[in-house]
């Protein structure tokens, strides 16, 4: 029991270390986004009238810059309050957009 | 006797490596947080009737920091302070207390305060939870576009908001259909005109934005790097715009025609920039460089942070919520700049506007 906590302690240790000298080691989750082959999709919505935000790129800073993101249906919904617009992504639009610098650092 | 030997071993092994995630753990959460990036010293600022800073007292780092936006985050807060970007930019917070508090925060005993930016164009709107402008498109009349511009100013002065990234001057909005105001170039030019000077009149620095045009269209969904050909209409609002607007926002666009940006980002283009500069002596501010139109140009960010800086950008928004990154940001410029692929002369031209732009005189 104690040589699996120590097996586990030392994998942990090892991947601090690694972090600590910025080695980018691929997560879970960013492995999941690439198994993930459905086409990210990013709408924006003004009022009632939806179009497509092909630029990724801009799609999550536009995400990003809004109060909240929340579930609705399958898609997530990032917006701030009335009146203005809404950024609407599939979840693998959501996901790719968590992964950027902009978003979590 | 030697099982238990082994397992007084295993129990020691487990104990130090404890101790040694625990040591690695607060490691990572103290670099996290900026804690190894060194306190810059304060830039000193001579009392008087209009303050004034003397530019040979600032280091090198201190003024391409100074060249740098960040994202001002309430996280990030103390490092930011200790590190002195220029501006920090503001997302969307519930409560109008929320930014108030977190702009005193930010500019609390800072010798050189922060541009506090923010991206105010109606239906994009940070504060929309409690507080709502008509969008871009909504505007009919250049006395409605001044009153408008008017009353965002009073509220993002109050607020302490003193730089916001508006208006947007593209021609065409394809995609949000409501950032850009309605008409062809001389409208939206007389409005977006009568839009910044309300804003200015209250403090308010405005930002005529996507230099050369041409940014709100919709694209190949499969290319990140577009090309667009520019004609003189899309150059018209900045021509007219530029004896008032204190700012002008330069696009990832690769761009032809009017404009030609040689095959490079227009914000990264010696050539756009350059350009623009020979006309305009207001602030060149970049587009938010993390985006994929810009980063997938370069083979590394190193090369990236370079170019924006060479081209001649005087400010750079790098809204990367790695303190460490914007601090090796600042050093790889530095290096740039010591290794003569950057004129220093440059810098301290940008720098100056900036310092003027938050109302010192500069002296060199």
């Amino acid at each position: 029991m104690i040589l699996v906590a120590n097996i586990s302690l030392v994998i942990v240790a090892l991947f601090l270390t690694l972090n600590l000298f910025d080695v980018k080691i691929p997560n879970i989750g960013r492995v999941l986004d690439l198994l993930d082959k459905e086409e990210p999709s990013c709408l924006v919505q003004w009022e009632n009238e939806i179009n497509p935000l092909p630029d990724m790129g801009r799609c999550c800073l536009g995400a990003r810059a809004q109060l909240g993101c929340h579930q609705e249906n399958s898609n997530w919904v990032c917006e701030t309050g009335p009146g203005t617009l809404r950024y609407i992504l599939n979840k693998k639009a959501y996901n790719y957009c968590l992964g950027q610098v902009i978003w979590n650092g | 006797m030697a099982k238990k030997s082994k397992l007084r071993d295993a129990e020691r092994w487990f104990f130090a490596l404890i101790l040694i995630v625990l040591i690695l753990a607060t490691l990572n959460v103290a670099k996290a947080s900026g804690y190894f990036i060194p306190q810059q010293p304060g830039i000193q600022v001579n009392a008087g009737v209009t303050p004034t800073v003397q530019l040979h007292t600032l280091s090198l780092e201190q003024k391409i920091a100074q060249m740098i936006i960040v994202s001002g985050s309430e996280a990030n807060l103390e490092v930011w302070k200790k590190m002195q970007p220029g501006g920090v930019h503001l997302f969307a917070r519930s409560k109008e207390e929320q930014f108030t508090q977190l702009i005193n925060k930010y500019q609390q005993e800072m010798e050189v305060h922060f541009f506090v930016t923010v991206d105010l164009e109606g239906c994009l709107n940070p504060f929309s939870n409690f507080k709502q402008f008509p969008a871009a498109a909504e505007i009919e009349t250049s006395d409605e576009a001044f009153r408008i511009g008017t009353e965002e100013g009073k509220f993002l002065k109050s607020v302490g908001v003193n730089l916001n990234f508006a208006p947007v001057v593209d021609l065409k909005d394809q995609i949000w259909r409501c950032r850009s105001f309605p008409g062809d170039e001389k409208e939206v030019t007389l409005l977006a005109d009568a839009y910044l000077k309300g804003l200015q009149e209250q403090g308010v620095i405005a930002t005529a934005k996507h230099y050369p045009g041409k940014t709100l269209v919709t694209r190949d969904p499969h290319k990140y790097l577009v090309t667009a050909t520019i004609d003189n209409r899309d150059l018209f609002p900045y021509s007219e715009l530029g004896k008032d607007v204190e700012g002008i926002m330069v696009s990832h666009l690769i761009t032809n025609g009017a404009i030609d940006s040689r095959g490079i980002p227009s914000v990264a283009s010696p050539q756009v920039i350059g350009t623009l500069k020979q006309r305009y002596d207001g602030l060149v501010i970049s587009d938010e460089i993390n985006m994929l139109g810009l980063k997938d140009f370069y083979p590394t960010l190193d090369e990236m942070y370079l170019a924006v800086f060479i081209a001649g950008n005087d400010m750079i928004l790098n809204f990367n919520e790695d303190p460490n990154e914007i601090y090796r940001m600042i050093q790889v410029v530095k290096k740039g700049v010591e290794q003569g692929d950057i004129p220093e002369s440059q810098i301290d031209a940008s720098v100056t506007k900036i310092l003027k732009a938050k109302g010192f005189a500069v002296e060199p």
